[in-house]
């Protein structure tokens, strides 16, 4: 019985989920698109605009040397032994500020328009999501699913034959 | 040399305020971005199941080999910015030619994947194995299908620049994927090798 409702919570949830992101979605380009003006004239994707040919844009090489800079960091904090867990958690927080380094300036998300970067933090809340909510069952559940063990019930008491 | 530049392409003035290729684009990632989180997810879980294990597996896979293919991914995708950057001030020779470097950084990650995933095999540890190398081999494998099918369109675009026409949309649009292949090695890397 409690399959069963756990299986439609899940599903429940799944599709709230993506419905509540769809709608998501539709709200942000309403809220922060532009209104549709038939009479404006056709709009270039790139308009340099006096500012705009002022901007040199980011220095790519700087950028460059900071990433490299952090995957030496990367490496080194490797050695430093604080658990699972926690040697987890700082891989993953070291490789979500490199990847921002390369989405802000290599992929211009900080020279985008706010729609641009809002429909990147739906996904990243999933991403988010899927490591970190999933990490406090498992971190205290420890189980070998190639001796047929299952997770939450008592780890070599309760086998799948 | 410089030849005339293909017309940007225009798009009406929409609610949505962007272009809509790019708009695209974007929502291509985010879909390619659940697609990896799915399988780094799980692998996660895998690892959390078992970390002592997976420790030690991971111990097999050799860390500097990855760190130099991290090291030419991140190089590639500076090359694929400055081309982008380079086909903006329409100079489509020197676009051309970090179109041509990005390609060739991206072709030494494969050899370099290739060596790898050889120095595997050889000694028998194939997907089969245990459940540690079969997340490795496909999250590896499913990223480096990804660089494969964006080396094609970069040697496409390399082509158009040559012969000056590629548009700057165009080559933004390929950086961003490009990018997006770059920013998911930088997560594996650390997840696969290093933990």
């Amino acid at each position: 019985m409690e399959l069963l409702t756990t299986m439609v919570v899940v599903i429940g949830l799944s599709f709230g989920a993506v419905i509540g992101a769809a709608v998501g979605i539709c709200l942000l380009c309403i809220g922060f698109g532009t209104p549709y003006d038939p009479k404006a004239p056709v709009k270039k994707w790139f308009e340099p605009s006096p500012e705009d040919a002022a901007q040199t844009g980011p220095n790519y090489v700087l950028i460059f040397g900071t990433l490299l800079l952090m995957t030496v960091i990367t490496v080194a904090l490797s050695r430093v032994n604080l658990g699972a867990t926690g040697n987890t958690v700082l891989a993953v927080l070291v490789a979500a500020f490199k990847a921002s380094l390369v989405a802000l300036f290599f992929m211009h998300l900080k020279y985008e328009k706010r729609l641009m970067f809002a429909l990147i933090l739906i996904p990243a809340f999933f991403f988010a999501a899927l490591f970190f909510g999933l990490l406090p069952d498992l971190v205290t559940n420890h189980y070998n699913p190639e001796k047929n063990e299952r997770p939450g019930f008592g780890v070599g008491l309760d086998t799948v034959k | 040399m410089s030849s005339a530049v293909a017309p940007e392409s225009e798009y009406p003035a929409t609610r949505l305020g962007v272009s809509p290729m790019k708009f695209g684009v974007w929502l291509f990632l985010a879909s390619e971005m659940m697609f990896f989180t799915g399988m780094l997810g799980s692998y996660i879980v895998l690892r959390f199941a078992q970390p002592q294990v997976f420790h030690e597996e991971a111990m097999k896979l050799n860390w500097a080999l990855a760190a130099l293919n991290t090291v030419i991914l991140i190089s590639s995708s500076l090359t694929m910015a400055f081309a982008v950057k380079k086909t903006a001030e329409n100079k489509q020779p020197e676009a051309a030619k970090f179109l041509l470097f990005t390609f060739l950084l991206g072709g030494l990650f494969l050899v370099f994947k290739s060596v790898e995933y050889g120095m595997k095999i050889e000694h028998g540890i194939l997907p089969k194995t245990n459940l540690f190398f079969a997340a490795y081999y496909t999250l590896t494998g499913c990223h480096a299908l990804h660089i494969i099918g964006g080396l094609i369109p970069i040697l496409n675009e390399w082509r158009w620049a040559r012969q000056g026409k590629l548009t700057a949309e165009g080559a933004e649009l390929m950086g961003l994927y490009w990018h997006f292949v770059d920013l998911v090695w930088i997560f594996l890397f650390p997840l696969l090798y290093l933990l």
